[in-house]
């Protein structure tokens, strides 16, 4: 009996030892050296990019849904393809603000209010070995606007009707895009990747569906794709033939680990180079063990979107808003890895407007909602699983509604039948998601009545008609102006609660150089070396 | 013995018909499509949708697809898999024959170490401290040993190979040594409790070879029980093949009914059910023929 008790006893003090050593282990300081790592992305410059074999291992947390560009709408998609495909123009970031440049376009100029000539750079192949054509941006940009869901939103205009009318080919290099009538966010738009460009035979063989062979994944980027095992890994191969500034790394290998504390034992094992999808929390223990870690404001807006055909009465939506108590989540929930939204469009965004603030305000929202005669009501408040920190966001907006006599139950959907409840059933009264727009004039489309992204329904023609303006209005301060018309009206009705824009937060073992991050989540590793 | 055999296949037919019709039932009636899956928050004009529709399989009610599909199943014609156009039937083997190799390594593994252990506990005494050793490992479910493995590793600064076979291999052999190891000292005990043990302990047999002779007398419930667990793994290790990235079946499940892979998931079925089922009847046939008593009596 003794002997027993004893064994039990040190099997005790043992696993309590373990425990006190593993996390002082964990959360050890000054035998490393704590870097810090200033909060926006470094740009870095090479004059000359060393050439290596190196293999560079990032670990993404979700896999990606489809090997066709047009197709993709997650962030691993489009991190993954955005390494095989290029779109006429690109998205940079310089640190504050996006910028859209031309990349497989060399030139272009704007002819009248409803055409536009583009002349493409020479030489640029295609990782089957053709060269680059019109011919092969006319197919693929009328796949995207025929297919891509995001092509489509893009290029439409209110009425549903393609912007483009029609793309003239001049010669091998050269186009024309016709309008229907005046776009001015055309050139933002092409600079997204759902209008990548493919060759024109494999765009008319998929004419009417998704790629469905690896084989067919060819694009104009400086990576291959070499494999792709579902739900494991993805593998790419530098491009030798690309008609850019090669990059530095032979091998890409995406792994793709769900869970958050494999991501984490991955990059500290050094299993993996890059880790995306760091939970704020980890940041600190990341650093103390000598991992850098890169943030950038991202564009991801979280919000609450509030019914509008439910919830008709404008008061209410505004004493919502004036409810939560914003920079407290930020800080609590986000540990401060988050910006709280100024605005609907993420200040990344040139023309983003900053806007008189929701203050948290309860007795305001109390007031607010006596007067619409909403106090006492119940309503469903619904979040996907697929984000853990949404899932925790909503408890904290049932405990701010609640301060205001809102009564909200919280429902947990699995991903794929969430989006269908919000955006395709719009059965919901509230709930939790976050739009990651590419362009400005993109971010306030979801608002437009009858949008697809537009979840809660949100209709005023007031909005529409300010947005059919800015796509005509030819003057840049005008443009400006209307831009910043319709963010107010948006901002004031309220169609959401406006919360917080995510921050971008990227782990990587300090031997990664030249790494770059854009808010959308996505790795620019045109400059990475292992050094 | 034919006849017996026989009605043994039939009932392997019918539990994977009834099994491919509930699981495909379930998956068209959970809200959610693939066609949603495909554009997320963004929607299909509806002429794409209906084009979309024809060849995914999902213009016709539920009933005829599956009439149609049984009818595929037979013919070897499995369809592709929606998200990556990979035919399923090389899909499924793939993924299938790593779950394999993993349940096969775990029992071969988790049998060794618990043959050992238990020889160490009866016939050399240690006793105490791996019924001890074997409460820990069955008090915590594989995923947590997972974790607990990488983050050791992690400590150690050693590389962890994500995507190979070493991690879940490690993880399900800890998970499972405790209660196999309890299960075969039982066994033991129970077959050196027999007349026959002391009949050869009389005429001198070593404490070595008596131990052989009742493992021979305990293999056929132990081979039972293990085969039961060689199914559940194939299966439903999905937790540990998640955690490492291992491409096995339980990862191809939880992928296939998120992104609704209909394709995918009816051949995930039908693979899955009749393996659990033909692993039930060679269970049955290995009892049989381990243990002659059985024999006898058919």
């Amino acid at each position: 009996m003794n002997r027993k008790f004893l064994y039990l006893v040190i099997l005790i003090i043992i696993a309590v030892l373990a425990s006190y050593v593993s996390e002082s282990f964990l959360t050890r300081r000054g035998a490393f050296i704590t870097i810090t790592v200033p909060t926006t992305s470094t740009t870095v410059y090479l004059l000359s990019n060393p050439m290596q074999n190196a293999t560079l291992r990032i670990a993404l947390s979700t896999d990606i849904s489809t090997i066709d560009i047009h197709y993709a709408t997650g962030v691993a998609d489009f991190e993954v393809l955005g390494n095989v495909y290029e779109s006429l123009f690109r998205i940079t970031y310089n640190g504050s603000k996006l910028a859209y440049i031309p990349w497989l376009v060399k030139e272009f100029k704007q002819l009248n209010d409803t055409a536009w000539l583009f002349v493409l750079r020479n030489g640029i192949m295609f990782q089957n070995g053709e060269r680059l054509t019109a011919y092969d941006v006319k197919a693929s940009l009328e796949r995207s606007m025929r297919l891509s869901g995001i092509g489509k939103q893009l290029l439409t205009d209110a009425k549903g009707r393609p912007v483009i009318s029609d793309i003239v080919i001049i010669n091998d290099t050269a186009f024309i895009i016709m309008l229907r009538e005046p776009f001015t966010p055309l050139i933002e738009h092409l600079a997204h990747l759902s209008t990548a460009i493919m060759p024109r035979d494999i765009a008319l063989k998929y004419w009417n569906g998704p790629i469905n062979s690896t084989q067919d994944v060819i694009g104009t980027g400086p990576f291959m794709l070499e494999s792709y095992e579902k739900g494991s890994r993805a593998v790419l191969k530098r491009f030798d033939g690309y008609w850019g500034r090669k990059p530095a790394i032979q091998n890409l290998v995406y792994l793709i680990l769900p869970d958050a504390n494999a991501r984490i034992s991955a990059i500290l094992s050094g299993s993996v180079d890059i880790a995306t999808g760091v939970s704020p929390d980890m940041v600190n223990t990341l650093r103390a063990q000598g991992i850098e870690v890169y943030r950038v404001t991202g564009v991801r807006l979280v919000l609450v979107a509030i019914n509008c055909l439910r919830i008709p009465d404008v008061r209410v939506r505004q004493a919502l808003n004036y409810a939560i108590n914003r920079s407290a989540i930020v800080k609590e929930l986000m540990d401060g890895y988050a910006q709280v939204a100024m605005g609907i469009a993420s200040p990344v965004f040139p023309g983003a407007a900053v806007l008189e603030p929701y203050n948290y305000n309860v007795s305001k929202a109390r007031e607010l909602i006596e007067e619409a005669g909403f106090a006492g009501k119940k309503l469903t408040l619904l979040v996907s699983t697929r984000s853990p920190k949404d899932v925790q966001l909503a408890q904290v907006v049932q405990q701010y509604l609640k301060a205001v006599g809102v009564d909200v139950e919280i429902v947990q959907m699995e991903h794929t039948a969430f989006l269908k409840r919000v955006f395709i059933d719009h059965d919901f009264d509230l709930a939790i998601y976050g739009p990651s727009p590419s362009s400005l004039y993109y971010a306030l489309t979801y608002w437009r009545t009858n949008a697809s992204l537009n979840g809660p329904q949100y209709s005023n023609p007031e909005v529409d008609m300010l947005l059919d303006r800015i796509a005509r209005e030819v003057n840049e301060s005008k443009r400006l102006e209307l831009y910043r018309d319709v963010q107010e009206v948006i901002w004031r009705d309220a169609p959401a609660m406006w919360l917080y824009f995510e921050d971008v937060v990227v782990a990587a073992r300090p031997s990664v150089k030249g790494l770059q991050i854009l808010p959308f989540q996505k790795l620019v590793l045109d400059s990475v070396y292992i050094g | 013995m034919w006849l017996h055999i026989l009605k043994k296949l039939f009932y392997v037919l019918l539990v994977v018909l009834t099994t491919t019709a509930v699981l495909y039932s379930v998956a068209r009636l959970f809200p959610g499509d693939p066609i949603t899956v495909l554009y997320g928050e963004t929607a299909p004009s509806p002429d794409i949708r209906k084009l979309l529709e024809a060849r995914l399989w999902l213009d016709k009610p539920i009933y005829a697809q599956l009439l149609l599909y049984w009818k595929r199943l037979f013919t070897g014609d499995w369809g592709v898999s929606i998200f990556s156009g990979e035919p399923v039937l090389t899909l499924i083997l793939r993924r299938y024959i790593n779950s394999l190799a993993l349940a096969l390594a775990t029992t071969i593994t988790t049998t060794a170490l618990c043959v050992l252990l238990v020889y160490l506990s009866t016939v050399k005494g240690y006793d105490k401290i791996f019924t001890q050793l074997a409460t820990v490992s069955t008090s915590m479910p594989a995923v947590l040993w997972g974790i607990v493995l990488m983050l050791v590793l992690a400590l150690l600064k050693m590389p962890i190979p994500f995507g190979s076979i070493v991690m879940p291999l490690a993880t399900l052999t800890i998970a499972g040594v405790g209660i196999f190891y309890t299960i075969l000292k039982n066994l033991i005990e129970k077959a050196f409790s027999e007349p026959f043990i002391e009949m050869y302990r009389a005429v001198g047999m070593s404490r070595a070879r008596l131990f052989i002779r009742a493992l021979h007398y305990a293999m056929p419930v132990y081979v039972t029980a293990v085969l039961y667990r060689l199914g559940l793994i194939v299966a439903g290790a999905i937790a540990t093949e998640t955690l490492f990235s291992y491409p096995g079946m339980g990862k191809l499940l939880v992928d296939a009914f998120s992104s609704r892979d209909y394709p995918v998931l009816l051949g995930w079925s039908a693979m899955i059910s009749s393996t659990l089922a033909l692993l039930n009847i060679f269970g049955d046939l290995l009892h049989m023929y381990i243990d002659p008593r059985i024999r006898e009596e058919k």
